[in-house]
């Protein structure tokens, strides 16, 4: 009986080894490692090659907030960030409520319009850069619409607008798709009962759709938020900074300190003080409209 | 009544209109790109919207020899092929296991598996690349390969854990009786059950991998190792180029995820709505 209950036990380690095993390793060693010790690091002095180094308290942190050029970055990519969320946000809210009525060849409407978010990476920029500086410009010379023809990437403005443009146009899709599934998860009968009770279209699309819309309309600035603070490749191969780092977001920031000028702690500090900020404005994001859901 | 329906035939043909429009402004870049990748750059300057006058393939096999589009689609097929088995297989075990037994040993790793989700890369990268470099990893198609596991392994788990709940735990008693273990129970009883979740997880990883940049140029360095979008990367930094070469190089980058899409049109859609948790 003893010896039963002991094999049953072995075997019961045995699964839990062979189940969760593999991912509790690979997860252990390659995330959670890497964060405890990026943590870490952000208050010591480690040169990154040397096996010693002195702890030195909050001095990083200190100088994280006397680093000008990383607040510019902070702002550019919270004001990009905001740029993008509310115009793809829109969008994609607008196009969900085309399609969900049922009109002619909406599955291809559909993935004609999230195509664009298949293309991702530093592809997605140098796409643009092309369309920016060869197909606008020629563009605004044959109109005339001079904003069209300026000289892309050499002026802060245009590469910020650029970037938004860029950024809108591959997550837009992408939310809609989301939109699309709550629309589709709308009881008709609560719209029919206002079109019965005299309600006008924008006030079924106000106080109707959007209440019951609500968890979807969480969910997608969650994403957008996250996808466009966490901005990297396209900010690489769009504009890469240009012109003197005035396009530069948080993560190319960060990336220059720790691997071109080898500052790793410093990076690792401007890494932590980064997230806490993003995690602040999320959450901010997520209170502030999941209290607006209503019950179906 | 046929007021009503009146209204109803042209309310249709009205959101049709300007589906259609969206569609024409949104293909628009992807139409230039690929309609000037035919022409020659002299052509390109002249008139961008024309149509190419003697369309020909030279671009392409100019690109394809700068990006040595060969052996970079290989390291990219490799990579995603073993990144996305490998994280079906493990995440799938992990998320049936979590679902199937709670008890304080599974609770707080599913903690630790939330702030997989919750913490950017960006925010472990720095520490990340010195691990690579500390495990010999560089360079290597398993370094990628083991890195995407441990990055996708929490949200494939999140979303099988999601779906084997809401499959009666019954049928795995009845398994059980029938002398089946847990490992064969899970193969042979609840994966059939959550296939739709898996190639939903699988389409939605392909994606990834395929166009990830910031974590594979930390690992695959050397030049017979670079994925498509690294040997992009590097075609536009290193050489001076125009861009009837440039535009043939980013549509054959962008040939393989079309075609992906049009096979998987239907998962990576379904992907998108229940990966929305992290993208």
């Amino acid at each position: 009986m003893q010896l039963k209950h002991k094999r049953k036990r072995t075997k019961n380690i045995l699964n839990y080894v062979i189940f969760m095993g593999p991912s509790i390793l690979f997860f252990t060693v390659l995330f959670l490692i890497p964060l405890f010790t990026e943590i870490v690091f952000a208050f010591t002095d480690w040169n990154g090659i040397d096996r010693g180094f002195n702890w030195v308290g909050l001095y990083l942190f200190k100088r994280v907030l006397q680093d000008h050029q990383y607040w510019y970055s902070m702002w550019f990519t919270i004001k990009f960030s905001f740029f993008v969320v509310i115009f793809s946000n829109l969008l994609g809210f607008f196009w969900a409520y085309l399609l969900s009525r049922r009109i002619p060849l909406a599955n291809l409407w559909k993935a004609l319009i999230y195509l664009p978010r298949i293309l991702g990476g530093v592809v997605l920029g140098y796409l643009w850069r092309f369309i920016f500086q060869e197909v606008f410009v020629q563009f605004g010379e044959a109109t005339g619409w001079s904003w069209f023809s300026q000289m892309w990437f050499t002026t802060a403005s245009s590469s910020f607008w650029a970037l938004v443009i860029v950024m809108t146009w591959t997550l837009s899709g992408y939310l809609m798709v989301i939109y699309n599934a709550g629309f589709s998860a709308i009881d008709d009968t609560f719209i029919e009962a206002a079109t019965i009770d005299g309600a006008s279209k924008p006030q079924i699309l106000f106080k109707v759709i959007i209440p019951l819309l609500m968890p979807s309309i969480t969910r997608c600035l969650f994403i957008a938020i996250n996808w466009a603070m966490l901005l990297y490749d396209t900010n690489l191969s769009l504009t890469n900074g240009n012109p003197f780092r005035l396009s530069e977001g948080v993560t190319m920031n960060i990336y220059s300190t720790a691997f071109q000028t080898n500052q790793m702690t410093f990076g690792a500090a401007k890494s932590f003080i980064f997230v806490l900020i993003l995690v602040v404005i999320s959450l901010t994001q997520v209170k502030l409209t999941s209290s607006r859901e209503v019950q179906q | 009544m046929t007021g009503a329906k009146f209204k109803e035939r042209a309310d249709v043909v009205i959101r049709l209109i300007q589906v259609a429009v969206s569609v024409i402004i949104i293909l628009i870049p992807i139409y230039y790109t690929v309609m000037n990748s035919f022409k020659d750059a002299k052509e390109i300057a002249d008139n961008i919207s024309a149509l190419p006058k003697h369309p020909n393939l030279d671009n392409y096999k100019d690109a394809w020899r700068r990006l040595n589009f060969p052996v970079a689609f290989k390291n990219t097929f490799i990579v995603t092929l073993f990144s996305t088995i490998g994280v079906v297989i493990f995440a799938s075990m992990n998320g049936y296991w979590i679902a199937r037994h709670n008890n304080p040993f599974t609770k707080v790793w599913t903690v630790l598996f939330l702030s997989g989700m919750s913490v950017p890369f960006q925010c472990i990268m720095i520490t990340f690349a010195k691990m690579i470099g500390l495990l010999n990893l560089g360079n290597k198609y398993f370094g990628v390969v083991v890195s995407f596991w441990a990055l996708s392994i929490p949200m494939a788990m999140f979303l099988t854990s999601g779906a084997v709940k809401s499959i009666p735990i019954e049928i795995e008693e009845a398994a059980i009786i029938d002398g089946c273990n847990a490992f064969t129970t899970f193969w042979l009883v609840v994966f059939p059950l959550i296939k739709g979740t898996i190639f939903t997880i699988a389409s939605l990883n392909v994606l990834t991998y395929w166009n990830n940049y910031l974590m594979t140029q930390f690992i695959l360095t050397k030049k017979n190792m670079r994925t498509i979008q690294i040997a992009m990367q590097s075609l536009f930094n290193e050489a001076l180029f125009s861009w009837d070469t440039a535009v043939a190089a980013v549509s054959l980058s962008m040939l393989p995820l079309f075609i992906f899409f049009i096979i998987a049109q239907k998962q990576v859609l379904g992907g998108a709505t229940a990966g929305a948790v992290k993208g």
